[in-house]
């Protein structure tokens, strides 16, 4: 089996999504960790490998791999192990369409995960330090949005739009999973994978929507996914942030008896 | 087995191109039905009811409503053409998937520095007024939420030229290492490609011109040139894009 390296944040949102599915097709890899909050991603060394400056970066035989969620099916293509994209179109259409859901929903989980959480941490260095981080990001349009992201601080108004979207979108998965234990059926794919590596710690996030009494279909779905050996051994390589999934998984357990 | 399909689109907007030219190379039979996006069909009646968010160009297959043009094009080439338009080895599919994550990412400028470009102020006004009247539109409370129902600044118009002249430069890097996108066969990536970009040359020449990408422009004459996109195409040599909503 060739090697391959993971070149990424946290188990949490994109940078988690290669971790969990090389987990679940039982694939062991190299986690070569890159810390956001020190733009990390950044770095010359970084660049050198993924000039766009994103995480995550799949590196498997020579090729270098940059877009998160297609990232998902070629680990399901490359490897062998159980499968995490099913044989019918239609039903890979539908796996492929949550996908996108997770992604319009995701931007409103970062407008909170930047508040609660990166935001804080990148303000805590000095204005030229973050100015000179924000220099060395590749692409006019990142340097951008840092630029817009490190001075943002979100008004109630907006945060409370945020939260209320995420509220709708508890119900929307907790409809469709009342319908099948995984979102496009009987087994796991991809569309979970992507879907709790951004959705894992929403009980937290926003307990007043994804709780047991508003959303036990949703819960069910994340008690089921942190039964799951391949998430909880991915849980276990966290060194900051993701750490929560362990306080998430206890929670759930307590409420489930 | 065969699919009962039905595209229901608009003008050929990029969207609607993509999956017009992806069904004729793929030899589909298929239904069309017209929505007149100009008059926000797409917001009332029987469109609404397939598509709750607006969504157009949706293509029904069997009952089941694809919304996401994108995602019914990867459809369209694993259902309807397994392995004519798009490799099925892992990287093969991964370098497809990739480059149509890449033209997703670009279609809001597209779309809004040709709508801008393309319109007067007065259409666009008239345009914002219908469209604010529509009842039950969901807005996004994303980072997107932060761009307001109102003409765009002369900055935002140059960030999306910034965005723009990105991929551009991404396609002619890229056109050097491969005939098409995703490697040595026209595929998928190369019709939403052509679809999203072919008004370039006309809506920003400083950015694809002869002198500039030359690859890119012997790439969009070499799509152009395939039957079944002459046949999406029709009459209608003009581009057409998408006002936002």
């Amino acid at each position: 089996m060739a090697h391959v390296q993971v070149h990424t944040w946290e188990p949490n949102s994109n940078s988690g999504k290669p971790m969990f599915a090389l987990a679940e097709k039982g694939v062991p890899y190299d986690y070569q960790y890159v810390s956001l909050p020190d733009f990390e991603q950044h770095s010359p060394e970084y660049l050198a490998i993924n000039p766009a400056g994103t995480v995550p970066t799949l590196v498997h035989g020579g090729e270098i791999l940059t877009e998160s969620t297609p990232m998902c099916e070629y680990v399901d293509n490359a490897f062998e192990g159980p499968a995490l994209v099913p044989t019918d179109p239609k039903a890979r259409y539908w796996m492929r369409w949550w996908g996108r859901q997770v992604d319009i929903n995701a931007a409103a989980l970062s407008v909170l995960g930047w508040h609660n959480f990166l935001g804080p941490m990148a303000r805590k260095k000095s204005p030229e330090e973050l100015e000179a981080l924000i220099a060395r990001i590749p692409t006019k349009e990142r340097r951008i949005a840092w630029s817009t992201a490190t001075k943002a601080t979100f008004t109630d108004e907006q945060l409370g739009n945020a939260k209320a979207q995420l509220g709708e979108w508890i119900a929307t998965l907790d409809k469709r999973l009342a319908v099948s234990p995984y979102l496009v059926g009987e087994d796991l794919t991809v569309a979970d994978i992507v879907a709790f590596a951004n959705f894992y710690a929403l009980p937290m996030t926003v307990p007043e929507h994804a709780n047991k009494a508003n959303a036990p279909h949703y819960i069910a779905w994340l008690r089921r996914m942190y039964a799951r050996p391949a998430v909880m051994e991915t849980f276990g390589k966290s060194r900051s942030l993701a750490r929560r999934a362990f306080d998430i998984a206890a929670q759930l357990e307590e409420d489930g008896e | 087995m065969t699919a009962m399909l039905a595209l229901h689109h608009d003008a050929p907007t990029p969207d609607t191109l993509k999956l017009l030219i992806a069904l004729g190379e793929a030899g589909a039979d298929f239904a069309t039905v017209p929505v007149d996006a100009a008059t926000l069909a797409q917001w009332r009646g029987p469109h609404r009811d397939i598509a709750p968010g607006g969504e157009v160009p949706v293509l029904m297959v069997d009952g089941d409503a694809f919304t996401d043009s994108t995602h019914a094009l990867e459809y369209v080439a694993e259902a309807l053409a397994p392995g004519r338009l798009a490799p099925t080895d892992a990287i093969g599919w991964y370098r497809v998937q990739a480059w149509l994550n890449k033209l997703d990412g670009v279609r809001a400028p597209v779309n809004l520095l040709g709508w801008n470009l393309t319109t007067g102020p007065d259409e666009r006004a008239r345009y914002r007024e219908a469209l604010g009247k529509v009842e039950g539109r969901k807005r996004l409370a994303g980072w997107s939420a932060v761009v307001e129902d109102a003409e765009v600044s002369e900055d935002q118009l140059q960030v999306a030229r910034d965005r723009i002249a990105e991929i551009v430069d991404k396609g002619e890097a890229q056109l050097r290492d491969s005939p098409w996108f995703a490697g040595d066969s026209y595929s998928i990536a190369d019709i939403a490609g052509y679809a999203l970009l072919r008004g370039l040359p006309q809506l920003v020449p400083e950015i694809v011109a002869a002198g500039r990408t030359p690859r890119l422009l012997d790439w969009l004459e070499r799509i152009e040139g395939r039957p079944a996109v002459r046949e999406a195409i029709g009459g209608d040599c003009d581009s057409h894009y998408t006002p936002p909503a």
